[in-house]
């Protein structure tokens, strides 16, 4: 494979939080408040429709995709509703950051149109995140600043 | 942060990865801002500019409405205050632009007309949020990034402080 471009590397990166945000996405739906279970489902098939146009938009490129770990070893240990909610956000500020980087590291506008809504998609999802958790502010002023 | 427990077929390392993307955005940065052709320069400190105000708008409005609405306050000043955080985030910016040779519009504490409803309050987050993203696409670099970010902070105003 040849050096990937800026864009197609911020692409690579994009893609590999969303591999890691789906697979937090499982732990979260065995542990979270059944409850939840619905908005849990929406937010991991939204992880995994952003991964799969992602890796469309490296293949179109053509850039292999990378390939998804077999497993991620999360931040903290994951046992209850509470920490699933905490992983979830975790998940969510992690894509956040990839797609803003996205943003800056794209050369075309439609590349950094795909990253406006994904940053804007995972922020709204992470605000909701956060609000269950009962963080204050619910939201942050700069989503996806590292 | 996830990281992957095993190491995978084609790549390594990845635990990095989000680090080392973070510090390739900031290289990149560099290279782009250090090669913006002169005659942008005006262009673009308008452009955030038209930002800063409408920021700066959007906050006076959500401090106004605050006052009016005190079931709702709370919710009211995180507008405010993020709305504030962009303004001077922006104001940063066109500085640097500029290389301080443009005055950056004075933080204005002037009110403007009488206090605009909720849905109004709504409707200007909604346009900035538009607006900012608008120009998002055109920008490159840190401040394409710095306007998505705040065009994603707009909406996520609406959709979830403000809901």
């Amino acid at each position: 494979m040849n050096e990937l471009g800026e864009e197609q590397q911020a692409l690579v990166d994009a893609l590999e939080a969303e591999y890691a945000a789906v697979f937090a996405y499982g732990i979260v739906g065995a542990f979270s408040n059944p409850a939840r279970a619905e908005l849990v489902a929406t937010y991991a098939a939204a992880h995994r429709a952003r991964r799969d146009a992602t890796i469309d938009a490296l293949t179109a490129a053509s850039v292999t995709p990378p390939q998804p770990a077999t497993a991620y070893a999360t931040p903290f240990p994951v046992t209850d509703p509470v920490t699933a909610a905490q992983l979830a956000a975790q998940a969510e500020a992690d894509t956040s950051v990839a797609w803003r980087s996205v943003i800056e590291r794209s050369r075309s506008g439609p590349t950094r149109e795909i990253g406006i809504t994904a940053l804007t998609e995972a922020a709204l999802r992470l605000a909701n995140w956060r609000t269950i958790l009962g963080v204050v502010p619910s939201t942050v002023a700069f989503p996806g600043q590292p | 942060m996830l990281t992957p427990a095993l190491s995978r077929p084609l790549t390594r390392r990845a635990s990095f990865r989000l680090v080392a993307g973070a510090a390739l955005a900031a290289a990149g940065l560099t290279s782009v801002t250090a090669c913006t052709p002169g005659e942008d320069t005006a262009e673009t400190v308008d452009t955030l500019t038209t930002h800063l105000r409408q920021a700066r708008q959007d906050a006076r409005s959500a401090a106004a409405l605050a006052a009016s609405i005190p079931d709702r306050a709370a919710a009211l000043s995180v507008v405010e205050l993020e709305r504030t955080a962009h303004a001077d985030a922006l104001a940063t910016e066109i500085d640097r632009v500029a290389g301080g040779s443009t005055t950056t519009p004075a933080t204005s504490t002037t009110t403007d007309g009488p206090t605009p409803t909720w849905d109004e309050l709504v409707a200007a987050l909604t346009d900035s949020a538009r607006s900012a993203a608008d120009s998002a696409r055109n920008e490159s670099g840190f401040r394409a990034g710095l306007l998505g970010s705040i065009s994603a902070a707009c909406t996520t105003s609406v959709k979830v402080v403000l809901a």
